[in-house]
């Protein structure tokens, strides 16, 4: 069957009344969880995996497939609401989105969203429908140099991604990266700067972490300054939907988000998280309203929010071709499947198209109910904003804690939350960037990984590193954006001559 | 320290190091310690490995002088631009007691989390926040505390089944224990 | 359960609730089941550690066991993933709680063997610290090579890494882990010498660099490989095993050809030392009919594992069997 004919097949089985009802139930719940601080994706899906057993195969992966749409759109709505990011992939939202919130756009920031995870979902299933035999194997092709220059390059990227001076990035991002080597190192399995505590083991977890940093650092600073909280005029139907003008910004970001975030997502590694991010430094590059990002732009809501959604699809086709989840929410959807007596791998495809295309297609119907159910929530949500505030902020702390301590059952991760709320704080009154601290915390794991991984495999020659096309290529684009847009401009300067362009000690990008 | 270093500063319309300026020195200064021993530390306790198979402190040593890197980068760029500027403000006052008595009610919180138990220690925190960021009518905080408390903790653990501490109310704990 | 009613409310809606939604789906018709074994009879949810993460590939045959255990004894099993510290965080976990039957859960043979004498801290030393239960199963570690490598049978193998030390590469889920032992064990014994590259990310990039052909060999569970291996991507050698294996009864056992080379994963449920004595005698019994239960077996073959229900001393001695393996690997490093 041909890719068309599949994905036609596939959304007439998935078009009953009992899955689109189990991907409404998937995607409702997810949501309630994803909106709560600490509880993500992983949560979610591990809540639900449970109630999953006892449904039919389509119906239980239909409803991890909704979970998992639903809570990181879920998470990204307290990013906006709060500035406390649910999971890591909404980081970089709420950069834009706390600041649209606090000049009264929230209501359009949770409708841009929403939209464009909708449109995502729909870009990457073309995708997936017209490419799903090329990129299947794209994964293959990636061994520790490839990765090494992905995670590596990215983080020479990303490290300003939110911009400000560059101590304002690479101070907190090493000190990400600093964190993220705390706990048993992966490749060999020691345990390092444990200090003879047995939960430092794992190291340090990221929700914790996030929420820390970011929500808990936040409220302190509502408390203190309480005019710094988001403004809500009104909740009429015309405040929440984006006006003409935002509607206009939101669709190349929401295209190129998708299509980014589709293709980080055919690769193993943080690949929400990653595009997410790539998506916004993207914005920064090419969006012609590149100046205003950081301070409430549409862009930096669209296109995140767009890729990571493009990275839930495309994170489907390696799992399914090749049997390989590459995150724990996607380690669980395995865990159905196998429980269900499907088994994913190389010849799944080939052997039963129908599961693989109703896969395709489920996740496609949860973008098509998350759609349905949050454009008439975005109402209820920004109404969160009104609660008293004297409620709304000790509640949030609390469920901060019981967020924490439940994803490991860890009290130190409570602790870490306490200690990275302190951090966030300072951090803040001092103007350091607290995305690329986040920035480090992820990828810094994966680099000495990657690095260590091909050393080993190498037996010690570092040439090993550049000696594959694709790493060099990734190593070049890398280059390029970080210096690029310098070169450019300086070359530009030398052309036309220094017109009214601000004069910074360091250059920009 | 700082007024001695505000005076190398080159542009004199602009010498003046402010709250935060300074701040990011401070910042900069304790990266720099952390930075330091970070690298000892890794020196002396983690295995190096050989060139073929590379140690676990490799990577940590990096990142180590990275550390100390980053941060000699934001002394200098504190001390010489004023790329970032401006005072910090602290609250001062009523709206200072009333961020330190969330803080310490937070700390509070978490510490007696385990021992206390979901139930009673998030009902607790929560009548004390609201005796700090709201009214002073304390029938009201007690129930209205007490009714968030309960709620929030009942929706996690009877409705979504999560995991969280009983303390005193579980099957171990004193007040639970008496019922079993 | 009049008792109940003397709670405060919210106790009561407590352990209300964590019947109606402790997390197992297992509890479908457990009335009918209560009181059918032994004498002892729990009356509130049993707590079942798990060491590793939810969803992780060796999540499942603790939730197995957990959802039969609560079908036997008629009270819901909530499980409790404490994944890190090489299994050892969850078991401490178990080896700490109270001792009143309300605490069990899944460890290992590298938690339980090695694990002691690396970190003198740990609160499980000896088979004396713990109560073994019960056995649930091994699952053998099996060596493949990428189809392109010339290589078609064991000996071929052999024979290339030893006229080349350190020549060929084989990936594993990570050092320590049991593939990596179990190659280990296979050097010592045979004088091999394999360019062993710890992967890391639960298997499944071991996996993808040995179907890429990136690196040469890969050692890991079959269930994980199977698919490769029906696509023609991977050749199965042999098993770090030294019974037969039904999942691939015609390959070559290493641990036959190698004294002593076998080196399954073995999982266990045990729980706290100093039961009291009924209660232990009930899980003791109930957890051996679990074992042996058809659906329990089903799973088993399913997911690649070899049941053997050995119990307390058995197990006991089998535990302390490992220790001296071990301390020979650990020896080889030094």
């Amino acid at each position: 069957m041909n890719p068309i004919e599949g994905l036609l097949y596939g959304l007439e089985l998935v078009f009953t009344p009992e899955l689109l009802l189990a991907a409404f139930v998937g995607a409702a719940a997810g949501t309630a969880i994803g909106v709560l601080p600490g509880l993500g994706p992983v949560a979610g899906a591990a809540l639900i995996l449970p109630l999953t057993f006892t449904l039919p195969p389509a119906a239980g992966l239909i409803m991890i497939a909704g979970v998992y749409a639903g809570s990181m759109y879920g998470g990204s709505t307290t990013s906006v609401l709060m500035n406390m990011p649910g999971e890591s992939a909404s980081v970089v939202t709420a950069i834009d989105g706390y600041e649209m919130t606090r000049r009264g756009r929230a209501g359009p920031a949770l409708s841009i969203m929403a939209v464009g995870s909708f449109i995502a979902g729909t870009v990457a299933i073309v995708l997936v429908t017209l490419m799903s035999p090329l990129v299947a194997n794209i994964a293959l092709l990636f061994g520790p140099a490839e990765y090494l220059a992905l995670t590596g390059g990215g983080l020479l990227v990303l490290a300003r991604v939110a911009g400000g001076s560059p101590a304002s990035g690479y101070f907190p991002m090493v000190l990400g990266i600093m964190l993220g080597t705390v706990g048993v190192e992966q490749v060999t399995g020691i345990f390092r700067y444990t200090f003879g505590l047995q939960d430092l083991a794992l190291g340090f977890s990221l929700v914790p972490v996030a929420v820390g940093l970011y929500g808990l650092a936040e409220i302190f600073l509502l408390i203190e300054d309480p005019d710094r909280a988001a403004k809500v005029r009104s909740v009429k139907l015309r405040e929440l939907l984006p006006s003409r003008e935002e509607w206009r910004r939101a669709w190349a970001p929401w295209g190129r988000g998708s299509a980014l975030g589709f293709f980080f997502g055919l690769l193993p590694g943080p690949s929400a998280t990653l595009s997410s991010f790539a998506s916004y430094r993207l914005e920064k590059s090419v969006s012609k309203h590149r100046d205003e990002l950081g301070k409430g732009a549409v862009e930096g809501v669209a296109g995140p929010e767009a890729a990571n959604n493009g990275a839930a699809v495309g994170s489907l086709v390696p799992l399914l071709s090749l049997g390989l989840p590459f995150s724990a929410t996607f380690a669980l959807m395995l865990a159905a499947m196998v429980v269900q007596g499907i088994q994913p791998g190389p010849l799944l495809i080939e052997q039963r198209p129908d599961i693989f295309w109703s896969l395709i297609a489920s996740m496609y119907v949860a973008n098509v109910m998350l759609l349905v159910l949050n454009l008439p929530l975005v109402g209820v949500w920004v109404s969160l904003l009104r609660v008293p505030k004297s409620m709304l902020m000790p509640g949030i702390l609390v469920i901060a804690v019981l967020g924490a301590f439940s994803t490991r059952n860890s009290m130190l991760d409570v602790w870490v939350l306490l200690a990275m709320g302190v951090v966030g704080y300072a951090l803040r009154k001092l103007d350091f960037a607290m995305a690329s601290l986040i920035v480090g915390l992820v990828l810094g794991p994966f680099i000495e990984k990657h690095f260590r991984e091909g050393m080993f495999l190498s037996r010690g020659d570092l040439s090993y590193f550049l000696d594959s096309p694709i790493a060099i290529g990734i190593w070049v684009v890398a280059l390029v954006v970080m210096f690029g847009g310098g070169l450019w401009r300086l070359l530009r300067r030398r052309l036309i001559g220094a017109e009214g362009e601000k004069v910074k000690l360091e250059v920009e990008d | 320290m700082t007024r001695q270093s505000s005076a190398d500063s080159e542009r004199d319309a602009r010498s003046v190091l402010d709250g935060k300026r300074r701040g990011r020195i401070v910042a900069g200064g304790l990266g720099l310690l952390l930075g330091l021993w970070f690298s000892w530390y890794t020196w002396s306790t983690v295995p190096f490995g050989t060139q073929d198979r590379p140690g676990a402190g490799v990577f940590p040593l990096v990142v180590g002088i990275g550390m100390v890197v980053v941060s000699v980068m934001t002394i200098v760029e504190a001390l010489r631009t004023d790329q970032v500027s401006g005072e910090i403000r602290f609250p001062t006052g009523e709206k200072r007691r009333t961020v330190l008595l969330m803080a310490v009610a937070m700390v509070a919180f978490v510490a007696l989390y385990q021992f206390l138990g979901q139930y009673i220690a998030s009902s607790l925190f929560m009548i004390t926040a609201l005796a700090a960021l709201g009214t002073r009518s304390w029938v009201r905080n007690v129930v209205y505390g007490t009714a968030i408390g309960v709620a929030i903790s009942a929706f996690f653990m009877e409705l979504l089944g999560v995991r969280l501490p009983e303390g005193l109310l579980g099957p171990t704990g004193v007040i639970g224990g008496l019922f079993l | 359960m009049n008792k109940h009613h003397l709670h405060g409310a919210f106790a009561v809606a407590s352990a209300l609730a964590l019947v109606a939604c402790g997390s197992d789906g297992g509890s479908g018709g457990t009335d009918a089941a209560a009181g059918e074994a032994g004498a002892w009879q729990p009356n509130r949810p049993i707590t079942y550690i798990i060491p590793y993460g939810t969803g992780g590939s060796t999540d499942p045959i603790g939730r197995q066991f957990a959802s039969q255990l609560s079908e036997e004894l008629g009270v819901d099993v909530v499980v409790e993933n404490r994944e890190g510290g090489a299994a050892t965080i969850g078991t401490t976990g178990i080896v700490t709680a109270q001792p009143d039957c309300y605490t069990l859960g899944l460890s290992n043979h590298t938690a339980l063997a090695n694990q002691p004498a690396l970190n003198p801290d740990l609160p499980f030393q000896t088979t004396d610290d713990y109560t073994p239960l019960v056995k649930l199963g091994d699952i053998p570690v099996v060596l493949a090579v990428n189809a392109d490598t010339p290589w078609q049978t064991l000996e071929e193998f052999l024979a290339a890494a030893e006229a080349d030390p350190n020549g060929i590469g084989y990936a594993t889920s990570g050092a320590g882990g049991t593939p990596d032992t179990a190659a280990k064990l296979l050097e010592i014994r045979s004088g091999i010498e394999l360019n062993r590259v710890p992967f890391s990310g639960g298997g499944g990039e071991a996996l993808t660099a040995a179907v890429s052909g990136e690196i040469e060999s890969i050692g890991t569970f079959y269930p994980s490989m199977q698919g490769f291996v029906e696509s023609g991507d991977l050749r199965p050698l042999g098993i770090f095993y030294d019974q037969e294996y039904p999942l691939l009864p015609d390959l070559p056992l290493i641990g036959e050809q190698f004294e002593g080379a076998s080196m399954p994963a073995a999982y266990y449920t045990i729980a706290p030392a100093n039961l009291d004595e009924e209660c232990r005698d009930t899980l003791v019994e109930v957890s051996q009919q679990i074992v042996e239960s058809e659906e329990f077996q089903q799973f088993a073959e399913e997911n690649g594992y070899v049941t053997d229900p050995i119990q307390l001393d058995e197990l006991a001695a089998e535990i302390d069997d490992y220790r001296p393996v071990f301390e020979e690997i650990e020896g080889s490093d030094a």
